[in-house]
């Protein structure tokens, strides 16, 4: 009988670290309550918030691509082996609209000649990653700067809401992702609100990303 | 009394056999795809010493760079870690990669081992942009080198040589998705290679040779990358 017991014991102690290693969550990211709502015609709405500057992690970027282009931290620089062409490459902390912070992002604009693509990766551990792309319409954002008196290198403080976007196409695109957003198309808005600027260059305000989605049939 | 002391020594042991059998698996130690003949390369450094940025939520001994750089400490990413990095390439072509990589919640020590998601978004100056989504498997990485190194106090036994990438796409392959530009609507596939050099017991991977590598499914727009780490 003692034998039948110590096999018993071996079988419950092979039972218990196989099912343990093959179907315990080892990994289950912290996962805040979506904050979607549903739009008239079946698509659902989310909005992502980016507050700065508290939310950047880091910038760099050439010259050229307007406020956003001040390095953070200062001593990153832009690599030579790069070039010149116009860039910008930006990395913040998205919030919901409840402002819980819920994921990373990155945003890559780049210089095409015939505009400034926008490129966004924003990546929930809890959900996977949403990816954007739209335009930039730099002379748009110039034009609004430099009339409430903006100077480049200096501090500034004034009231710019500004939506983000392409002269054709003001509204970017939703190209799915991966995970609970791989089967999803539909459109953003990128909208910067900024209510000034510090002596170290950074930009105070909140960027707005406004996504309507659907499930591609 | 007797029986339940019979029974718990059992138990040890049945757990002590299904541990071993867990650490030498091979369904956890399954290789990820090489780069073919004809692939393009690029160079880039490691992302954990010396390239543009690294981030991360303070949990790590690997320091973060530049000073300055904000921590994720925030619950819902305090596991994650971005990475900036510059992608060489040898025919003279760069980009520059922005990586947040997190744990997977596919993790399953049984069937696939130790899980690491990547999100990732190059751009090339004047080209375009595109994402890359993997999953790679850290398991073999951690158990020849990592836990014996850091927290058995063990020499370590390299150099090694690792190629991680285990999907989504296929079960073998990342996925490469096109942005923006020249890239704009392409579909591909990719992987990672890694060569490690020289391990610190204190701060990790000292020096690599790290290969990332994708193929649009158009066989002209092959490109690889390979990537060379401190």
């Amino acid at each position: 009988m003692l034998k039948v017991t110590f096999i018993s014991g071996i079988f419950f102690g092979l039972a218990a670290v196989v099912g343990g290693a093959g179907f315990y969550p080892w990994i289950d990211h912290e996962r805040l309550e979506s904050r979607t709502q549903v739009v008239p015609n079946g698509g659902r709405s989310e909005v992502f918030f980016i507050r700065l500057p508290v939310d950047r992690i880091a910038s760099l970027g050439t010259e050229g691509l307007g406020l956003g282009a001040a390095a953070f931290p200062r001593a990153l620089a832009w690599p030579e082996t790069l070039g010149a062409e116009s860039m910008q490459i930006d990395h913040f902390k998205v919030r919901d609209s409840a402002g819980n912070v819920i994921g990373v992002a990155s945003r890559h604009a780049v210089d095409l000649a015939d505009s400034v693509a926008v490129t966004w990766s924003l990546s929930f551990p809890s959900r996977g990653a949403l990816w954007l792309v739209g335009q930039f319409d730099r002379g748009a954002f110039e034009t609004a700067v430099a009339a409430m008196g903006y100077q480049p290198g200096e501090a500034w403080a004034g009231e710019i809401d500004l939506r983000v976007g392409g002269p054709q196409s003001p509204t970017g695109e939703v190209r799915g992702g991966t995970s609970e957003f791989s089967a999803l198309i539909g459109n953003y808005d990128e909208r910067w609100r900024i209510s000034g600027v510090g002596d170290a260059g950074e930009v105070r305000g909140t960027i707005e990303l406004d996504t309507t989605t659907f499930l591609a049939q | 009394m007797k029986y339940l002391w019979t029974l718990l020594a059992g138990f040890l042991v049945g757990v002590m056999l299904a541990l071993t059998g867990l650490y030498f698996n091979p369904m956890t130690e399954t290789p990820g795809p090489l780069p073919a003949s004809d692939d393009r390369t690029f160079t880039y450094a490691s992302p954990l010493t010396s390239e543009l940025v690294f981030a991360h939520g303070s949990r790590s001994r690997l320091p973060s760079y530049p000073s300055g750089v904000a921590d994720l400490w925030e619950d819902t990413i305090n596991q994650s870690a971005l990475s900036v990095v510059v992608l060489r390439g040898t025919d003279g072509t760069a980009a520059i990669a922005s990586r947040v990589s997190y744990p997977s919640e596919e993790t399953d020590l049984l069937r696939s081992g130790v899980l690491l998601t990547d999100d990732w978004v190059v751009s090339f100056p004047g080209q375009g942009s595109l994402f890359i989504n993997a999953h790679s498997n850290w398991w073999p990485f951690l158990k020849e080198t990592l836990i014996p190194v850091w927290y058995f106090g063990r020499p370590w036994q390299g150099p090694s040589e690792y190629a991680p990438t285990v999907g989504p796409a296929h079960g073998v392959w990342a996925l490469v998705a096109g942005a923006t530009g020249q890239f704009t609507g392409l579909k591909g596939t990719a992987a990672e290679r890694y060569a490690v050099q020289a391990f610190d017991a204190q701060v990790g991977p000292r020096q690599a040779l790290t290969e990332l590598y994708w193929r649009f499914d158009e066989p002209a727009d092959t490109i690889a990358v390979v990537a060379d780490a401190p």
